[in-house]
């Protein structure tokens, strides 16, 4: 009797672990969605650490230091935490390299394929020219001109168009895309809605 | 008689005592950190995170590998004010819990240990047994 009644506690107790278990699943955890969604509602992670270390970590790389770094163009997807990074070989000058950063590390650069017609003269320039010191204020700016409450920033390109050095800012919401232009210097160009 | 014997005997003791604690603590971590509550993780957060980065999520994946069977990820983040984030992974705050969880599966054995040693104590060689079990 004292067996049986022992039997079915056991039975009791494994049942309410089982029930404990499937109730509480998943207590304190956010679902990938919640979790993009709260990255977008500050902004969409811009942050001047990020092409600070991106941009050191390629210049150690190539054993030069930032001033001697000379790139034809500098994407960042905050979001992700990623960015890509096109180098001009400063052993072979007419060669350009893809760097890329994930998981807080660089990959083994990539050779990219040049156009016959590409002038890397007039397309490359040197990082330490752009004020990436100045991203959080230039994002900020951005936003403020965007105009959306729930806007942020999906991509960061940096560019040389003729002779002007753009940064490029991809912003979106839930109803609108735009983008924000800004000189090499920090200073608001354009904030236009696509 | 030999000091050796009984050195080995109570490091090979030792070592098998370290692996049962080891052993519950890791699985006291895989009940409570995957099965009940994942944001306990986040308490490792102050050693985890830095200080511009100090709200930890963690995020959990999940994916279907094949029909009729789901697959959880939980990873855990560290997220800045501006949105800025970092890959803290499962791991790392997994082995800190699994450290912290020993310390009440050692209490545990230990007051096993200790009503067993009183049972033998009321038992001495010699002395009448109080209680006979069939």
């Amino acid at each position: 009797m004292r067996v049986a009644r022992a039997g079915r506690r056991q039975v009791g107790v494994v049942a309410a672990a089982g029930v404990l278990l499937v109730a509480t699943g998943c207590v304190g955890a956010t679902s990938r969605a919640d979790f993009t969604a709260e990255i977008r509602a500050r902004g969409g992670g811009v942050t001047a650490a990020l092409p600070a270390e991106v941009l050191d970590a390629v210049a150690d790389d190539l054993g030069v230091d930032l001033a001697g770094l000379t790139v034809r163009s500098v994407t960042i997807n905050p979001e992700a935490n990623t960015a890509r990074v096109e180098v001009r070989d400063p052993a072979v000058p007419a060669n350009v390299d893809s760097y890329v950063w994930h998981n807080d590390s660089l990959d083994e650069p990539e050779p990219v394929r040049l156009s016959a017609g590409d002038d890397l003269d007039a397309a490359v320039f040197s990082p330490a020219s752009v004020a990436f010191d100045d991203i959080e204020v230039m994002t900020d700016r951005a936003l403020d001109e965007f105009g959306e409450p729930d806007g942020y920033v999906t991509t960061i390109n940096v560019h040389r168009l003729q002779e002007q050095v753009t940064i490029a800012m991809s912003l979106q919401s839930a109803r609108a895309d735009g983008t924000a232009r800004f000189t090499a210097a920090g200073e608001l160009m354009s904030v236009e809605r696509r | 008689m030999s000091q050796r014997p009984v050195l080995a005997r109570g490091c090979v003791g030792g070592a098998a005592l370290a692996g049962i604690v080891a052993f519950c603590a890791v699985m006291l971590t895989v009940i409570v950190t995957i099965g009940i509550w994942p944001g306990e993780l986040k308490l490792t957060a102050p050693l985890l995170c830095s200080d511009t980065q100090p709200d930890a999520f963690v995020v959990a994946d999940t994916y279907s590998i094949r029909p009729g069977e789901t697959t959880t990820n939980f990873t855990m983040y560290c997220m800045g004010p501006r949105g800025d984030t970092t890959d803290v992974g499962f791991l790392r705050p997994a082995a800190l819990l699994t450290a912290v969880h020993a310390v009440p599966v050692v209490l545990f054995l230990g007051a096993l240990a200790a009503r067993a040693a009183r049972r033998t104590t009321r038992r001495t060689p010699g002395a009448p047994s109080a209680v006979t079990r069939g």
